[in-house]
């Protein structure tokens, strides 16, 4: 890269670091690593001007880490946030789509019927996107890859009109064989699902350390279990969903996504347009869940319609749609061996797995894993990804470690149950220190906390006398534990501007998105505690890119530890050109002052002025800071963790479960917001409950069709299923990660679940689980197998 | 979905005039209905709303201390009205274990007895007995919610909970059209799949289920109503039951989710619970007697024992 001509640096605060001279300055580009969705990447870093110093534990914080209500609450429950669906354009369009009835086999429309209806205002066809591929494959393909893949829209002055339409159009198919599952895709003679075949051309996939073969050969104690985990699907609350007007050359798109930067490159790239052409605005979002990471059919569909019918385009799933097309978590037969010393020592960790994919998506899979949760020299695993005619699987909170995590430590429970050893005494005694999958450090790992404040919290180690304390005689207790890793760093590029308006209210802006997480809450937090100003005053403004800084997809757990630390680094520098400003008003220096609750004081001194009164006074001066996040740490892996305690009752003789309480210790590095963090605790254990005893994508294997794309009939927990949640985060900052601290903490939690409640339902009723969700049928089975 | 035409009936007589018409149907809440036809399982050209119908929704003692529940009766209101939570508590269980509380104050009583089944397949417009087909695509396909017993040659279960404990208390349903008015015993309402499986109950067309009648001989005693969910709320029944032993005596079982309909148990059985002095080995006897005739599909085997069970437990709640 040529050196660039650095413009002049502008006046800073006393903080700046001094200029560094033409001839001695460091290289400004460099490259770091950032962890996502366990995948890594290396991505270019300008590093910043400023480097803030780290909020460390003894650092005397006010508004980063107070316990305050999520800001956009009352709008929330009040009706008053505006979501992606709730956008009117005047003269908008609504589109009903109309999908594949069957599995594979090729569509031949008719929609002269539609065309005629009142008030349809046009028909997209497959002509209408030729070369928009999502997922590699075309956008309203006549060759049907999967039921309910979208066939065509319809664009009506309403949206029941627009469903009359769509139910007008005549759908012939031509039927073709398909291979909805592992058993069909893998026969002998089995359709084709992908012209390459029915195997991912990268598969198996084999990561391994050490040699497991001598591990097995120095092991006293070997187990061997099969498990299997179910297809799941996301069910966020808000479908999938954009609308697209155009002005001339320009878009505008509206959409519910974790990744308005993302989406915008999708579109401009589908569209031929050039990136400033496009805008992509999302405020509020019910849930995404990893589905929602660029742009989605509905935003291309929606986009193409308004171009050519010359009207704003609202093209929205319904439900069924969402449940059979908007991606999901993959199946999992995972094969596990282990072997072990007699005092519990692993010497071999082993994992065969298949994965049916459907169409496409990425290759999650569940054996990073058992490379990274617990110490062991040599690990193998090998995975193979299998295509099927369903569709097509997305991230879905922790992919792959939520599934894998219900395999090895299932597996590790057995194990303990083999050795007579207690699972939590297992665990402590392979114990990994660092980063065996990378051969590098950990920035921090407080997973022996977790492990000792959890059970105390739970009482783990006085459960055996707890144990007989049931209601009736067929009810039998039981209780289990898992414990989980995620990457947690979050990393560049990320930026922030924060600004101050005259009567001293500040807004935060940069291009992230809330997901329902609390990032606006926790961002304001940031801000505010660095500004020294009230809380209250400190808005968050986010999701529009073309009014706001590049931040990367809210996904991978990143959003608190990329883009806080922009954040913090932007109000920094407002705060350093506003203690500028005030230094004269207060007649004192500049190091002299400093700001809490939106007052600023001369220290050793009684005079104050409020940041108001400041602002006021400079008229419309505006303060300005602008930040980035920095790279991460060279040669670290910057990793959550957590373990939960599980407790459960069964009904013997109906084969049902209830959850009686759950105990969640996490670490995540410094909790901006202990509310809103436990929150996300509470959230996915229920999430990953209904994962465990519940959720499960059903299809017909002979008609190859989906069987519960309903939420009645796929059932995510109820109120009433959830059971005591005690979610709690142990240790503090970690530094080395980042200078606020914080870490990732929404996917982790998800993880242990499945697998601490199925412990729990083999304590309770003496025999494994296998495989989720522990339906009444499953447990009764097993219960059956052990006699 | 079809274009329907909707009318808030002011009379009976109006809602029964209106019902004649081609393709109308009666409606309460309209919680399954108005998905159905959403659904596309059913196309109605005119909707008949019986809830404005005065005192349609009445829930009322008679002189002889017998109940009539109006057919426009919101579930809830059931479930919570003291005569029925004092003397029917099997009834009021059973209302309160419908649905969801949204659920519950917008269905009604009618509605409830004639919602259509949840069968997959025949929800999901799969050509079956119950749309006109010849076959049933569950037996080789994904079964686990439907009949263990009485069923072919459709297997759906009636999703119904306050149907399996007006089985129990020998209730019966008055239904009513242009023609007039006629009262059949609730084991006649719903007709077998063998007999008619494309419908579940004897309602016909330009017909409403106008109000339901539980005898006074029903009350008291011992009543129970179970029902066994995957999850425990917003659910229909995997297995349930009725159990009851009125104040004037008897013993009389229903279950839920197991049949066709609600499935009484045979009478054998409950004058051998009736008889009293069961020890766990003869509650077994029996509960295995009241299954015999179970056959099991390829993935609903655990019904039957979920069945058992319940029966067992309602025995030995019966015999205290």
């Amino acid at each position: 890269m040529a050196p660039r001509k650095r413009p002049p640096a502008p006046a800073r605060g006393a903080s700046a670091p001094p200029a560094p001279t033409e001839a001695h300055r460091p290289p400004r580009f460099v490259a770091t690593k950032v962890e996502i969705e366990g995948r890594e990447e290396t991505k270019i870093v300008e590093l910043p001007d400023r480097n803030p110093q780290p909020w460390d534990d003894a650092a005397e914080l006010h508004v980063v880490g107070a316990r305050v209500p999520r800001m956009d609450a009352v709008e929330k429950v009040t009706g008053g946030a505006r979501y992606t669906a709730d956008v009117l354009r005047p003269g908008m369009l609504w589109a009903a789509v109309v999908r594949a009835p069957a599995a594979a086999g090729r569509a031949t429309l008719d929609v002269s019927a539609a065309l005629a209806r009142p008030g349809v205002r046009g028909v997209l066809t497959l002509d209408d996107v030729r070369g928009i591929r999502l997922d590699g494959m075309q956008l309203l393909d006549d060759a049907i890859h999967y039921a309910g893949q979208p066939l065509c829209v319809v664009c009506a002055d309403h949206y029941a009109l627009a469903r009359a339409g769509a139910a007008a159009v005549r759908v012939t198919v031509e039927p073709a064989p398909h291979a909805v599952n592992l058993e069909q895709a893998l026969a002998d003679g089995a359709p084709r699902v992908r012209s390459r075949g029915n195997v991912s051309p990268r598969s198996p996939r084999l990561i391994q350390r050490g040699d497991v073969d001598a591990g097995l050969h120095d092991a006293e104690v070997t187990i061997t279990r099969e498990y299997r985990t179910p297809v799941a699907l996301h069910s966020a609350l808000e479908p999938h969903g954009a609308v697209a007007e155009w002005e001339g050359g320009r878009l505008s798109v509206w959409e519910s996504t974790q990744g308005i930067f993302n989406t915008r490159s999708d579109l401009a790239k589908a569209l031929g347009l050039g990136l400033s052409n496009v805008r992509v605005m999302k405020d509020y979002m019910g849930g995404g869940f990893g589905a929602k990471n660029g742009a989605s059919a509905a935003a291309y569909l929606a986009a193409v319609a308004a171009r050519k019918l010359g009207r704003p385009v609202r093209c929205a799933w319904d439900r069924e749609g969402e449940q059979t097309d908007a991606g999901n978590r993959s199946a999992t037969v995972q094969r596990v061996t282990l072997g072990a010393k007699r005092d519990g020592t692993l010497t071999a960790i082993v994992l065969d797995a298949t994965i049916p994919l459907g169409m496409g998506g990425w290759e999650a899979g569940p054996g990073r894993i058992y490379h990274e949760l617990h110490a062991c020299p040599n690990v193998r695993t090998s995975e193979t990804f299998v295509y099927t005619n369903t569709g097509p699987m997305a991230s879905f909170r922790a992919p792959g470690h939520t599934e894998g995590a219900f395999g090895l430590e299932s597996a590790l429970n057995a194990l303990a149950g083999e050795l007579g050893l207690d699972p939590l005494e297992l665990r402590r005694r392979n114990y990994a220190t660092a980063d065996q999958s990378r051969d590098r450090r950990y920035s921090a790992k407080r997973l022996d906390e977790c492990y000792r404040r959890g059970a105390e919290r739970f009482g783990w180690h006085d459960r055996a006398a707890r144990r007989a304390t049931t209601s009736a005689t067929h009810v039998r207790r039981g209780f289990g534990m898992a414990a989980c890793v995620w990457g947690g760093g979050g990393g560049p590029p990320a930026y922030a501007t924060v600004r101050l308006n005259r009567d001293g209210t500040a807004d935060v802006l940069t291009g992230a998105q809330d997901l329902g997480t609390g990032s606006r809450t926790v961002l304001a937090q940031i801000a505010a505690e660095t500004l020294g100003a009230k809380l209250a005053d400190v808005r968050t403004v986010l999701g529009d890119t073309e009014r706001l800084p590049f931040a990367s997809n809210s996904w991978g757990s990143i959003t608190t530890a990329s883009v806080g630390p922009a954040v913090r680094a932007a109000a920094e520098e407002a705060r350093d050109r506003l203690f500028e400003a005030a230094a004269a008003m207060l007649d004192a220096g500049v190091t002299e002052l400093s700001s809490r609750d939106g007052v600023i004081s001369v220290r050793g001194s009684e005079r104050t002025m409020t940041i108001g009164e400041a602002c006021n006074r400079l008229g419309d001066v505006m303060i300005m800071g602008q930040g980035s996040r920095g790279p991460n740490p060279e040669q670290t892996t910057i990793p959550a963790f957590g373990a939960h305690f599980a407790e459960v009752e069964v009904d013997v003789e109906t084969g049902r479960v209830r959850v009686v309480r759950i105990v969640a210790a996490h670490d995540s590095g410094r909790i901006i917001n202990p509310t809103l963090a436990e929150s996300q605790l509470e959230g996915a254990v229920l999430q990953g409950l209904g994962y465990a005893l519940f959720e499960e994508r059903v299809l017909d294997a002979r008609l190859g069709l989906p069987m519960n794309p309903t939420l009645h009939d796929y059932k995510v927990p109820t109120m009433a299923d959830a059971p005591a949640i005690e979610g709690f985060f142990v240790g503090g900052a970690d530094t080395v990660a980042n200078h606020t601290g914080a870490k990732g903490l929404a996917e982790p939690p998800i993880i242990p679940v499945a697998p601490a409640i199925a412990a729990a339902v083999a304590d309770a009723i003496g025999a494994e689980m296998p495989e989720i969700p522990m339906t009444p049928w499953r447990v009764l089975a097993e219960l059956k197998t052990a006699g | 979905m079809s274009p329907f035409t909707y009318h808030r009936a002011t009379s009976t007589d109006d809602a029964a005039a209106r019902l004649a018409g081609a393709r109308a149907v009666p409606m309460g809440g309209g919680t399954d209905l108005l998905v159905a036809i959403d659904e596309g399982v059913v196309a109605p050209a005119q909707l008949v709303d019986l809830r404005g119908v005065p005192g349609a929704d009445a829930v009322a003692l008679d002189a002889r201390g017998a109940l009539r529940i109006g057919g426009a009766a919101r579930v809830h209101d059931v479930a919570r009205h003291p005569a029925v939570l004092e003397r029917w508590p099997a009834l009021a269980q059973a209302c309160e274990a419908v649905g969801s509380p949204t659920l519950r104050q917008m269905g009604t009583m009618g509605g409830n007895l004639c919602q259509r089944p949840r069968c997959w397949y025949f929800r999901r417009g799969v050509s079956c007995f119950k749309n006109g087909g010849d076959e049933c695509p569950a037996v080789d396909g994904e079964n686990q919610y439907l009949a263990v017993i009485g069923g072919g040659p459709c297997h759906a279960v009636h999703p119904s909970d306050p149907a399996v404990a007006l089985t129990a208390l020998e209730a019966t349903v008055e239904i009513t059209s242009a023609g007039g008015t006629r009262t059949v015993p609730i084991a006649a309402f719903f007709v077998p799949p063998a007999e008619a499986p494309e419908r579940e109950t004897v309602v016909g067309p330009g017909e409403f289920v106008s109000a339901i009648g539980v005898p006074a001989v029903s009350a008291g005693g011992v009543q129970r109503y179970h029902k066994l969910m995957q999850r425990e709320a917003w659910d229909f029944a995997l297995v349930s039951i009725a159990a009851v032993r009125p104040a004037a005596g008897g013993v009389r079982m229903a279950l839920g989710g197991v049949a066709p309909g609600p499935w009484r148990v045979n009478s054998s059985v409950e004058e051998d619970v009736a008889s009293g002095g069961l020890d766990d080995d003869s509650i077994s006897a029996l509960a295995e007697r009241a299954l015999y005739d179970a056959q099991p599909l390829s993935k609903n085997g655990y019904k039957i024992e979920m069945a058992g069970a319940l029966l067992r437990q309602a025995m030995r709640e019966l015999a205290t």
